[in-house]
């Protein structure tokens, strides 16, 4: 299929979709306290002023735009340092900024700020995310409902990402897509949510009591069970 | 067909929770080993999920069906889903017609599609003068994980005809003037009287002269003039070095299959009969005739045989115009007149006319300017100026070459050089 045509960047409506979700993992991961909120809406505000100049520079107004973007990225870069050098409990914090820096740089990858759209930025991002989701599993800070749901938001995130970049390459951003999109990341998020039930569902049935010789078991068989599944 | 193939963009996810199930392994968190179940899930789902071929209806409508060259016209494309299966994640991209640009709006479309749901969107484009032709329609599909995806292409015949009547082919006089009817020396049926004979048998009876055999008893025969019709065919070069064209514009061999298809309408509508030959990577040869069906056969040629491709051919496509001609010159019966189209951006088309010329064929070429005379343009203008040479000795060697600057009609062209032509 022909892939040059003129405005090869990311799907908008997947990329805001993206862009939602990493923020309402954060939001969900935050818990109370510590000025999370705050920060992120910081952090949001400049990425939004990053986005408006990116559009605004590339639609011609070039003497506008770039400031705009400019001022966007400090205070993007305000937001994350100040979130990390404020006093608080330094496992809330440290838990929390790969996020923080994950979602600046899924933003990025998909305004985009520079080129068409990166899949590699995008993995980066997510990646951050996810981090902070293990994190949260490592400080016990996260019940199961928590941790699966944050799972599948930074997989969603990371979903409609992908799916932003690859509908732009194919289509490109003038292209009505919407539906498409929504269509994909309903599928996606369904499956997330059938998988989380599932889990519940069987938790309903085992003890708690196991011990981690039985769990290492049943890592083995996860992973040979996977293995089955792709060759 | 192009079979499913797999993405494979659900692997990074589950590689990413499979490691977090082996640092909660590591740490003692059995609630990470859980994250390995999202990660089996989200492997196992494009497994479950498939695509088969979609069945699709692609319709097309142009706002303007006859444009002027330069007008915007409008397409709406309507895609629909004829299968018996939705259609989660549908990508259209509309096949243009290679030489029309995209002013307004983008072919590309995506959608999700219920069997027998239809969408549809539009675009604007500049016609450009010249038959234009869309292409297939080409359809990503997409299971709803994005696991696999088929591609597929749609034909529907859609056309833009941005042609218009060019008035007067310039065919060369002596046989021409005179369109259609070449008035020849020997006698035969016609309507002109040429003279009168002594009666042989096998006469037609309604040819000979009672008056004279009531006055005199002598049987004799009355010949009227002969009419011939000329018999023109229409050469396109379409050879890989015609591929080229001004920044911008549609190249040489578009300008050249316009030409040739305004031309054959003249040529046709003066009662002429026509033929068709190409210097390309295809052979390609149609007799001279004339008639409603021949006119038919020759518009849809020129439309849509592969030899006048819009797509260049691949680089290292190589023509043999010497062969070529060689060939045309055995299927040519005397007396037939050539008109050849041709940009002139090679030698070989050039000694190709004289060769035709020489075998007594009289040639007439129209040359699309495609060069750039800009003159700090450097090695474009180089190419002009080989050009003008080209044209210099088609015209040493008595052949008319007519130059046609691409952004004026044809007809407009043709109707100053008529003068020199016929003069």
């Amino acid at each position: 299929m022909n892939a040059t045509h003129s405005n090869p960047r990311p799907a908008p409506v997947s990329s805001v979709l993206a862009v939602t979700a990493a923020v309402a993992v954060l939001l969900a991961l935050a818990g109370e306290g510590t000025g999370v909120g705050t920060w992120l809406a910081v952090e949001l505000a400049g990425l939004g002023a990053v986005t408006l100049g990116a559009v605004a520079y590339r639609t011609g107004y070039r003497i506008v735009g770039l400031p705009v973007a400019l001022v966007g990225g400090v205070v993007c870069a305000v937001a994350i340092g100040g979130f990390g050098s404020q006093s608080g409990p330094l496992s809330e914090l440290l838990r929390l900024l790969p996020g923080f820096l994950g979602l600046a740089v899924l933003a990025a990858a998909l305004v985009p700020v520079r080129g068409d759209g990166s899949r590699s930025l995008v993995k980066l991002g997510t990646g951050g995310l996810f981090a902070c989701v293990v994190l949260a599993g490592l400080f016990r800070t996260a019940d199961v409902t928590l941790l699966l749901g944050t799972a599948v938001g930074t997989i969603v995130a990371w979903d409609a990402g992908e799916h932003a970049i690859g509908v732009g390459e194919q289509l490109g951003r003038r292209a009505t897509t919407w539906r498409l999109e929504a269509t994909h990341a309903v599928g996606t998020a369904l499956v997330g949510v059938a998988s989380v039930a599932v889990v519940h569902f069987a938790r309903g049935f085992a003890n708690d009591g196991l011990s981690l010789a039985s769990f290492a078991m049943v890592f083995v068989a996860v992973v040979l069970l996977t293995v089955a599944l792709r060759w | 067909m192009s079979d499913a193939r797999r993405t494979h963009r659900w692997r990074g996810i589950l590689v990413l929770t499979l490691g977090a199930a082996g640092v909660g392994l590591l740490a003692k968190r059995p609630l990470l080993l859980l994250l390995s179940t999202l990660g089996v899930v989200y492997a196992v789902y494009p497994r479950l999920s498939s695509v088969s071929e979609p069945r699709l209806d692609v319709e097309r409508r142009v706002s303007e069906e006859n444009p002027q060259a330069g007008t915007a016209v409008d397409v709406t494309t309507t895609v629909r889903n004829v299968g018996d299966r939705p259609i989660f994640d549908l990508r259209v991209v509309d096949g243009v017609p290679p030489a029309l640009a995209v002013t307004e709006g983008t072919p590309r479309f995506g959608t999700a599609l219920r069997p027998g749901e239809r969408a549809s969107f539009s675009y604007t484009m500049e016609a450009k003068r010249g038959r234009h032709r869309f292409e297939a329609a080409t359809a990503i599909a997409r299971d709803p994980s994005g696991g696999h995806e088929v591609e597929v292409e749609v034909e529907t015949e859609t056309e833009v005809d941005c042609t218009t009547d060019v008035g007067e082919a310039p065919l060369r006089s002596q046989t021409l003037d005179v369109t259609g009817q070449n008035p020849a020396d020997s006698g035969g049926s016609g309507t002109e009287f040429h003279q009168t004979r002594s009666y042989r048998r096998g006469d037609p009876v309604g040819r000979v002269d009672w008056n004279r055999y009531a006055r005199t008893g002598e049987l004799t025969t009355i010949e009227f003039r002969e009419e011939q019709t000329a018999s023109v065919v229409v050469v396109v070069d379409a050879t890989p070095g015609a591929y080229r064209g001004r920044e911008g514009e549609p190249h040489a061999v578009v300008a050249a299959v316009g030409a040739a298809q305004q031309l054959a309408e003249t040529v046709l509508d003066g009662q002429n009969h026509l033929g068709l030959s190409v210097f390309g990577r295809d052979d390609l040869w149609l007799p001279p005739s004339s008639g409603r069906r021949h006119r038919l056969r020759v518009q849809e040629l020129l439309a849509t045989h592969s030899a006048f491709e819009a797509r260049p051919p691949a680089s290292e496509t190589t023509v043999d115009v010497e062969a070529q001609v060689e060939t045309l010159l055995a299927r040519l019966s005397d007396n037939t007149q050539l008109l050849v189209v041709s940009p002139l951006l090679g030698d070989d088309v050039v000694e190709a006319v004289q060769r035709l010329e020489a075998e007594r064929h009289r040639v007439t070429v129209i040359s699309p300017d495609v060069t750039v005379s800009d003159t700090d343009a450097g090695g474009r203008a180089l190419a002009t100026i080989e050009r003008d040479s080209r044209l210099r000795r088609l015209r040493q060697s008595d052949v008319t070459a007519v130059d046609w600057e691409t952004s004026e009609p044809l007809s407009a062209t043709l109707r100053r050089r008529t003068g020199v032509v016929h003069g």
